[in-house]
Order: structure tokens, then sequence, then C-alpha cells
């Protein structure tokens, strides 16, 4: 089924390439950081 | 019938709005004044109900309301077609306003003992089943919807928001089929793990792909310049449902549990640090250049806001979900204050810039007043970061009570009624704001100057530029 009604056109222009390389910094620290620190009960008395 | 979908789901939300943060303004007097609330009890609405009704009404009503207006405006859209079958979306948003009428109805009655009718045991689970059937029936209709727009679209690239909106649908109705269905089948430690699964993604499965999907949309559009990475989107949205899914866990570290599933839990809390870096450099780095605008632009305004407070707990989150961390602040107001911050934070200023956003464009009608626009808006600036401190100041203060002074939970009320008293009053200046921001659009429905494409939606902000012209 279509509607009659009409729908206003909408673009959203993005620009493409490659990730920044800090972007990929993050990422692994994000993976050092859960796989090293995140399970492990360091602190706690 | 198409706006007539849209409206109906969007001004519902307004009406939650007003509602439900109200009711949790007033609960909060409970930890400042207890002997005022006796009363509660007499008329059978003791605190554990209105906590109850509450996130029912702000997490269904307020914010999965109005994303999904904002779906409903936004895909066809994007997609440049009409939406299909928008008696389907209709229907669904009678549907869910009769099912969470009928969850408050319930919630008071209390009814014991009746499998459809009895309130459920898990936390943000507790409508009753015959409100679930409801719920999940109503996603249904507008995954159908929307789906079905993006199967007959007349341009084949999807945009993230595209991907992030019926993405949370479908996301949505798995989440609320396995926390309110599935883990029916389950008791003991089985059902515990289910329900942290749960209550985890209500947030993350339901809430954020919905919010994320309509702020993608509204920024680079009220900043006038290109999202700032496509590849980022969509690195943020395929992490996003790869990582969150696995964090629920780490509401109950502490529980008798296979280690792994702790582990797992941890491990994919930090992860989403991957798909919050995406998504914020993507939405603080679009309007680069163009920062003006967020002078002119509510929409903008609040994007941005929400932008820095889900900043905010997306790296609070993974801090606190690591064992080091949580043994300090669970059971603790902390964690309360962490949900806030995510969802009168970040959430809300993500629906009050798709509501500045989406009225005029629905209605025909600008705001009527830039002032009380600022007045909503810096109520979420000035008074919700106190109302967020007096929270956490209260969680830390327990902490240490009960785990490093060995007092009993009661004893820490002595304790922390300043921080108490203090989110009770910002609070309440917040949920001022809230009403505010109703009484801004609905009065503009009537006294707002006609709106017409291409316009800002503050009459004095003058005339803007189309997007499409700006950057051509």
């Amino acid at each position: 089924m279509r509607d009659d009604e009409t729908v206003e056109h909408v673009t959203i222009k993005e620009k493409h390439g490659p990730l920044p390389r800090w972007a990929w910094l993050f990422i692994a620290t994000c993976v050092i950081y859960g796989f090293v620190i995140g399970p492990f009960d360091w602190f706690s008395p | 019938m198409i706006d007539r979908a849209i409206k109906l789901w969007f001004f519902s939300a307004l009406v939650w709005l007003v509602i439900g943060p109200a009711i949790g303004a007033f609960q909060s007097l409970q930890f400042i004044a207890p002997d005022w609330m006796n009363f509660l009890s007499a008329i059978a609405l003791p605190y554990s109900k209105l906590r109850i009704v509450h996130t029912n009404t702000v997490i269904l009503g307020w914010i999965v309301m109005t994303f999904i207006s904002a779906a409903l405006f936004m895909v066809p859209r994007l997609c440049n077609t009409p939406l299909r079958f928008p008696q389907l979306a209709y229907a669904a948003g009678w549907i869910w306003n009769a099912a969470l009428v009928l969850d408050l109805v319930l919630i008071w009655a209390a009814i014991p003992d009746s499998f459809w009718l009895s309130i459920q045991a898990g936390e943000y689970a507790e409508a009753p089943l015959l409100v679930d059937v409801m719920i999940v029936a109503a996603v249904v209709c507008v995954i159908a919807s929307l789906h079905l727009t993006v199967f007959a679209r007349e341009r084949p690239h999807l945009y993230v928001s595209v991907w992030y909106l019926l993405g949370g649908l479908y996301t949505t109705a798995i989440t609320y089929l396995v926390g309110n269905f599935l883990v029916l089948a389950f008791s003991g430690e089985g059902y515990q793990v289910i329900e942290a699964w749960w209550l985890h993604n209500a947030v993350g499965m339901i809430i954020t792909p919905l919010g994320l999907g309509t702020a993608y949309y509204i920024v680079p559009l009220a900043a006038q310049q290109p999202l700032y990475s496509h590849r980022l989107s969509i690195v943020g949205f395929w992490t996003l449902m790869a990582f969150y899914p696995g964090t629920g866990l780490h509401h109950f570290l502490q529980m008798p549990v296979p280690i792994w599933i702790n582990e797992f839990a941890v491990i994919s809390s930090v992860l989403l640090g991957i798909p919050v870096l995406a998504v914020v450099t993507n939405f603080l780095a679009t309007p680069r250049g163009n920062w003006s605008r967020a002078f002119d632009s509510y929409p903008l305004r609040f994007a941005a806001l929400g932008t820095l407070y889900y900043l905010a707990t997306c790296l609070q989150g993974p801090f606190q979900a690591t064992a080091a961390v949580n043994w300090y602040v669970h059971f603790t107001e902390w964690v309360q204050a962490h949900a806030h911050l995510a969802l009168a934070g970040a959430f809300t200023c993500y629906g009050m810039a798709a509501g500045y956003y989406m009225f005029p464009r629905i209605t025909g009608r600008q705001l009527y007043s830039r002032g009380l626009a600022s007045v909503t808006f810096w109520c979420m600036v000035i008074f919700f970061p106190i109302f967020y401190i007096g929270f956490t100041w209260s969680g830390v203060a327990t902490g240490a009570s009960i785990n490093l002074m060995g007092n009993t939970i009661y004893q820490t009320i002595n304790i922390t009624w300043i921080p108490r008293l203090s989110r009770t009053i910002t609070g309440t200046v917040v949920v001022v704001g809230f009403i505010a921001y109703v009484w801004l659009l609905l009065r503009s429905l009537r006294v707002g100057a006609p709106y017409e494409s291409g316009m800002n939606e503050v009459p004095e902000m003058g005339i803007e530029t189309p997007f499409e012209e700006a950057r051509a």
C-alpha cells in the first residue's frame, strides 16, 4: 500500500575516508584496559 | 494518517514527560521526610509502587515514545518515500498508551497470584504480563510499518540513522521478549542472570540505539555540516550491537555466578568505549567550524548538551563496572545517579532536541517564545548537573558508610540528608523545566507563527538557509 501523502526529501551528507589513526589507538586502549584491568578485583579490602 | 501517527506518539510522550519525572521528584521526599509520606501507604501507593510508576512512565512513556515518533518522522524522509501502513503505527500508538495506563492501574491495584495481571519481580520489568503483550504487539506494528518503508525506499544508501532506528526497534522487541517472557522460564540464579541482561539492555538495546539514531539525524541538519565520518558511524553501530548485549551482569558482580560470566560482562562494558568514541566524535566534530549555529538552533544546543552527558555517563559506566570500583558503589545511589545521567540527562536532551526539530515540521507552527526555550535549556545546563552531583555525593557517602565503616544502610540516612535534600530541590527545578518545555510546545500550537519549510523553529531567529543549498 502506498499513502498518497508526499514526504519531504532529506539528504544528509557524510564525509568518507578511513578511520583516523587516533581512533585505532583508542580502540586498542579499550581492548587492553578491558582484558587486563577490568575483570580483576584489584583494590577491594 | 502519517502525520496523525507521528503526532500521536509525539504528544503522548509529552504527557508522560510531565507525569514520570514529577513522580520521581515527589517520591524523593521519602528520603528526607519519611514521616510526611506515610499517607501514601493509606492510599495504597507506597514508595515501592511509586518507584515502579516513575521508571515505567519515564522509560516507556516519555523516552521510547518520543524516539518512536522520531523514527516515524525520520526514516521515511531518509528513505525518500512515505511511511508505509501508517495505520499500523497509529494503532500501535493507542495500544502503547492503553498499555501504560493499564500498567499504572494494575500497579496500584497490585492483584496477587494472577498470571496476566500481577506485578512482576524484575526491575524495569514490573509491568504485568498483559501489559507486556500489548507493548510487544505495538512494537511489532511499528517495525512492520517502518521496515516496509525501508524496503520501498527510493535511494539505495541507508544513512546511519536508519540503521540505528530500525535496528533499535528490533532490539527493543527482542530485549523486551527476553526480559519479560523468556525470563519466566528460569528461577534462582538463572533468573537473576537473565534479569541482569534485561535491565541493562533496557537502556543499551532499547533507548540507546533509538536515541543515537535520532541525534545522528538532527546534528548534521541543525549544524548544516556534513557528518564528520561515515565509517566511524558504521563502526559505532556495529560495535554497539556487538558489545552492549554482554554487559548486563556487571550489575551483579558480587553474585555467585560462574566467574567467566562476570569477566565477560566487565570486558564488554569496557569495550563499549569504542562505540561511544565513534558517536561522540561524530556529534562533536560534525558542527566544527559552524558552532555558531548553536546560538540559533535549539535542536543543536540540546543535541550537543546531550552528547556531553552521554560522554560523561559512558565514561562513568565502564569505570564503575570494573570489579575494582564496583564493590564500593554497589548498593548505593551512585548507580541511580548514573542511570539518571543517561536517561534524564543524555537521552532526555536528545528527546528534547528531536522535539524542537520536529515540532514545527509536523504541526506547521513555530515555537512562540525564545525565552521559554532558553529556560528549558538552562535548566538542563545548570540544575541537572547539581541534581546529579547530589545523587552521586549521596552514593559516595553511603559507600563509605556501609563498606568502610561497617554501618547498615539505615544508618547512612543521617549522613546523606544534605545531598538528598539538594537532589530533591534541583530535581524539582529540572521537572519544572520539563513542564515549561511541554507548555511551550502546546501553547505554540495555538499562538505560534506559521512555519514553512526552510524556516528556523523560533521566530526571532530569522530564516535559516536550507541545508541542501548551504552545502551544495
